[in-house]
Formats: C-alpha cells, structure tokens, sequence
C-alpha cells in the first residue's frame, strides 16, 4: 500500500449567490458546487475526476490548491490540514503542489517569455540567481520537449500544444508531489492531447508525481488514471479503480455516462438509453439522492434519504439505494 | 512583439501626421525662448494690433505684445499644464482602479463610488470646483486637471483588472505562491499599461482645452501668462475688427487637441489590434 498524499475529508464548498426578488433585502441562496466529498490520493497514483459540466469537479481542484476556502471540511496533505496551516508551512505546501490549467491560451501571461514563465515559481519561491535559474528552467524545457532556443519567445509565438508543455513545466519548477490537472487537455486539439497525456505520463514516473485529473472526457481518464471518481451535482456518486469502474460499473449515473462515449462505427447504435432531462439547479438540488429526477430506477426511498457512499467491493464504493 | 507595435504605428498616415504636429509643438515648447524674438510679456503700446509681417509672424495684440512668442511660451504652459495634471490624474486613478479591481468587496464599493461621485459632475465643472476652492495659478489648475482625469482612468482601470485577476495566469501565480503587491506589480499593472497609456494620450487633448477653458473663463492660468486660453479671451474681445488674436490661439489648440485625439486612437490600433474594429 502507498503512502497516502492528500485526504479530503467532507469537502464543502457552497459560492453565495444573490437571486432575484426579495426586494431591498434579496435571500442569500448558496450555489452548492460542492456538496460533501471525501476520496484519497497516494503518492504517485492519477487520480480521476470526471462529471459533466457544473458538477463541481473544478471547483474541488481549486479547493485542493487553496485558490478557494472551503465552506466545510478538511483537506489534508500529508496528514495537515492545509487551511490551519501557520504561513510558512503554507508556503511549503504550495511548493508541493501545483496546478495545470484548461486553457493553455490565458493561463500564460501574454507579456513574459518562456524563460519568465517557467522561471516565476522559481523567483517567487526566493531563487534569485540568474544562472542557477536558467539552468532548471533549461532542464524543465528539455523534460517538456521545448527546444532550448525558444527561452526568449512569447508565448503566442506557440502552439496550443506547445504552450501547455510549458504550463507543465512551470507546474514542475517547484518539484511538486501532486499535480491538480483541470481538464489540461481539453481545449487541445485530439492529435495533440494524445502527445500532452504521453508526457504527462512520462514526468510521472520521473518525478514520482501524483495526479489529480479533472476531465469530462472519459477515454481520456480511462487512458491515464489509476483510480476514478464520478461526481454529479456537487457529490461523488461512484468512486473505484479504473478497470472496475469502466467494466462493471454500478451507478445508473455512470452507467449512463459510459454509455454516451462515442462509438466510432455508424454501424453500432448504442443500447444504453440516454438520459433525460436536464442537471438540477445546484441552488436547489433535489432532496434525498441528487440523481433521482432522473433516474430510472428512482424509489421512494431515493427522494427521501441521502445514500452514502457505500463499499460494494474493496475498493468501489458507490452511493445507490438501489444497489445491494 | 514591440517592433511590431511600433511597425503597426507607423502604417497608419493619420497617425503620422498627428504625431508630426505634437512634435512640432512639443519642440516649440523645449525650444521656447530660442525662438522668441521678443518677450512674451513685454508692451509696446506703439505697434498694437499688428498684422504678420516680417517682423512680427503672427502679427501682435491689443498691447503690442508679440503674437508668434506668446504662442510659444502658451505651448509651454499649456502642455506642462496638461502633461503634468493627466499623468498624475493617470496614476492615481490607476490605484484607486487597481485596488477597487483586485481587492473588490467593501473597499470597491467605497472606492467605486466616489469615482460615481466625480464622475456625477461635468468635467469642466468639477475642474471649475477644484479650482475655486485651491484659488488659480499653474499649479491649481494642473491639479484640477489632475482631479478631472482620474474618475475616467479609474473606472476603466478597475474594469480591466477585475477580469485580469481572475485570468488563470493570475491562479497559477497565486498557486506558486505569489504575494498579491507581487501579482498586481508584475502582472496586472503591466497587462493593463497598454490601455491605460492610449486613454492617457486621448485625456491629454481634453485636459488642453480644459486647461484653456479654465484659462478662458479666467480661472486658470493668471494674466500676464501667456496660456493660450487666456490668449483665445483676449482675441474674442477683438474678434470683429482683429480676428487674428483669436484665430492663431484657436488654431493652436485645435491642432494639438485634435493630434491628441489621432495619436491616441492610433497607439491603441497598434497596441491593441483586436480593439480596431469595435
């Protein structure tokens, strides 16, 4: 068994939102972006979180790196929770961890070269030696595959592809233990994500990294991940290893999810149904199980009581009345 | 990256020509006394209302003084005036812009709405304001136009800033760590500096006629220096039997105000391409 790296335990995080009406004093409602989830990640393990859009996966990564507080909750790393953390520790966590963002486009500052963007995890951290810099920032680019000549260039001198390899390796700089991947590959085009999630797979092992990785798109998590979480509205609904979870999956939610993965034949037509109906207002998520209103399996019991996580077997855990 | 700025400058002819008239001004105002043949203030009841000749270009005015020297030395006040009062107005509007942006919550709401609340006057009459309590003179009236620009720079500030720290370059600073004076210094004040420079050039034309309408009312710069406000109500006193006392300050800033106004519209197309066709 590996090292465990970070625990979230019960993670809340709820946006306020002022909705209409109410006249001069409008209600505040809470936008439930996350509802209460808990999972592990050990040293050296992808782990998967996939959902549709407004699930509430992004808003746990940003979670996770502290760009968000927590309405309830705790995550842990390496067994501290991180919000308590006096200041200097913080730092030091923040150097353990690092994030890879969507849009490899905005998340490079348009006005600094290569050779600053890679760098500034180095300047901001107190590495002020010039030379002592540019020799990392020399090695990262080689990890990355960036030609060691384009240290002066500006990043929309750059290929999407290319400018996440240098999101990447300013992820790097720091020697980071996990890696928060929110969705790094999907504003690429399919030929080029194939090369980013290859590298993506080689720096692990070189590195020893563990990965967080947000997607929706599940050929994607199903190529890098060793474990993998489903969320929908704001919790977990089913969580196990790769191989149970896309072969014998027990959640209606995944069952449907894994059914709408395109086939690429015309000639098969898909025999799982597809879902109906639209994701509820995560203002207003419905009372007991979140899926219920759509779900075909649907009981009383599923529009009363919550169901919690349950372990059906080592390992897969599943929140479903229904299943026994 | 700024080749390319400077090459996309140059290609536009109006710009070029703008530019080439604010530098003719600017060089007269450096220049100032080398090009004068006379004292700007000095009377000479015996050739009042002269017209252009060799010995005086611009003809002279009600007490004689030469015209061409007066309108040097007024280019000289003038712009000093404008120059000084804009960047100063830029900069601290860019604070409270940057601050109200990045910081948002309680001290946007404070900072936003005493921008509302300059922004509720007139400019001229807000300029008139200040004035009226700091009494006139050169420096009053470079902190009026000051007071006047900064609503405008701060509003707009603020709006760039609110969607730069949320830009996921911003996140990935704060993730590595980053102090907040840190991100605003390296990233948002940079990534903004490019519109806040083209507004700046396009205030420097208004804060000229402000400077010369403050002067025109009597307000700004006091008598016997030669503003060119106060040289344009002088010649409308005249303006039916000597039109050129008017005409020759009215020009001047026309010319320099409208050049402003090119110039600015020009950096921006060159700074910023993607705003061109909005």
């Amino acid at each position: 068994m590996r090292k465990i790296l970070l625990e979230v335990n019960d993670l809340k995080v709820y946006y306020p939102v002022k909705t209409k009406g109410g006249g001069l004093f409008p209600k505040k409602q809470h936008v439930k972006a996350v509802d209460g989830i808990s999972f592990a990640v050990s040293e050296g393990e992808t782990f998967g979180i996939v959902g549709e859009s407004g699930c509430g996966k992004s808003t746990a990564g940003k979670a996770i790196v502290k760009l968000l507080e927590p309405t309830e909750g705790c995550i842990r790393f390496e067994g501290r929770d991180i919000f308590k953390m006096p200041k200097k520790e913080e730092r030091d966590y923040k150097k353990k961890i690092q994030m890879v963002f969507q849009d490899p486009y905005s998340s490079l500052d348009p006005r600094f070269t290569v050779e600053r963007i890679i760098g500034e995890p180095l300047v901001v951290n107190g590495m002020t030696d010039r030379k002592e810099r540019r020799n990392i920032i020399l090695r990262l680019m080689e990890d990355v595959g960036i030609r060691p000549e384009f240290l002066n260039r500006y990043p929309h001198e750059f290929s999407g592809g290319q400018r996440q390899r240098i999101g990447v390796a300013r992820a790097l700089a720091l020697h980071p233990r996990l890696l928060v991947c929110d969705e790094p590959v999907s504003a690429l085009d399919v030929s080029i994500q194939a090369q980013i999630l290859n590298l993506m797979k080689d720096l692990q092992q070189k590195y020893n990294l563990a990965y967080i990785f947000i997607s929706h798109n599940l050929s994607v998590v199903k190529h890098l991940c060793d474990r993998v979480a489903v969320m929908y509205l704001g919790n977990i609904v089913e969580l196990a290893g790769k191989g149970r979870l896309f072969g014998n999956p027990r959640h209606p939610y995944t069952n449907a999810l894994l059914g709408a993965i395109p086939v690429p034949d015309p000639e098969i037509r898909s025999l799982k149904e597809p879902l109906e109906g639209d994701v509820p207002s995560p203002l207003n998520p419905p009372t007991g199980c979140c899926f219920h209103t759509r779900c075909k399996f649907a009981e009383k019991e599923c529009l009363e009581t919550k169901p919690l996580l349950r372990e059906i077997e080592p390992g897969h855990v599943v929140a479903c009345h229904m299943i026994k | 990256m700024d080749s390319q700025v400077f090459k996309r400058f140059i290609k536009n002819k109006a710009t070029i020509g703008g530019s080439a008239i604010l530098f003719l001004f600017l060089a007269m105002a450096v220049l100032g006394p080398v090009l004068c043949a006379y004292d700007p203030n000095r009377i000479d009841l015996t050739s009042v209302y002269q017209p252009p000749s060799a010995e005086h270009i611009l003809g002279t005015d009600n007490l004689g003084r030469d015209t061409f020297s007066r309108l040097v030395i007024g280019a000289r006040i003038s712009l000093l005036v404008s120059f000084v009062g804009t960047i100063v107005g830029s900069f601290l509007g860019m604070i409270l812009g940057v601050t109200a942006g990045y910081f948002g919550g309680k001290i946007d709401s404070v900072i936003s709405r005493f921008v509302d609340l300059l922004l509720a006057f007139p400019g001229l009459l807000l300029a008139i304001v200040v004035v009226a309590i700091l009494g006139n003179g050169i420096p009053n009236t470079m902190a009026a136009i000051a007071f006047y620009s900064i609503p405008y720079i701060a509003r707009m500030v603020r709006g760039i800033v609110i969607t730069l720290k949320d830009s996921e370059y911003v996140q990935a600073c704060r993730v590595m760590g980053a102090s907040d004076s840190r991100i605003i210094i390296t990233h948002i004040i940079p990534n903004s500096m490019s519109q806040i420079i083209v507004n700046t050039t396009l205030n420097l034309g208004t804060a000229i006629l402000t400077a010369s309408s403050l002067s025109f009312l009597g307000l700004g710069v006091t008598p016997p220096n030669p503003e060119w406000g106060a040289m344009l109500s002088q010649g409308r006193e005249v303006i039916r039997y000597f039109p050129l006392a008017a005409i020759v300050p009215g020009v001047a800033i026309t010319l320099v105000v409208m050049s402003f106004s090119i110039v600015g519209d020009g950096l921006r197309d060159a700074l910023d391409p993607k705003l061109k066709n909005n």
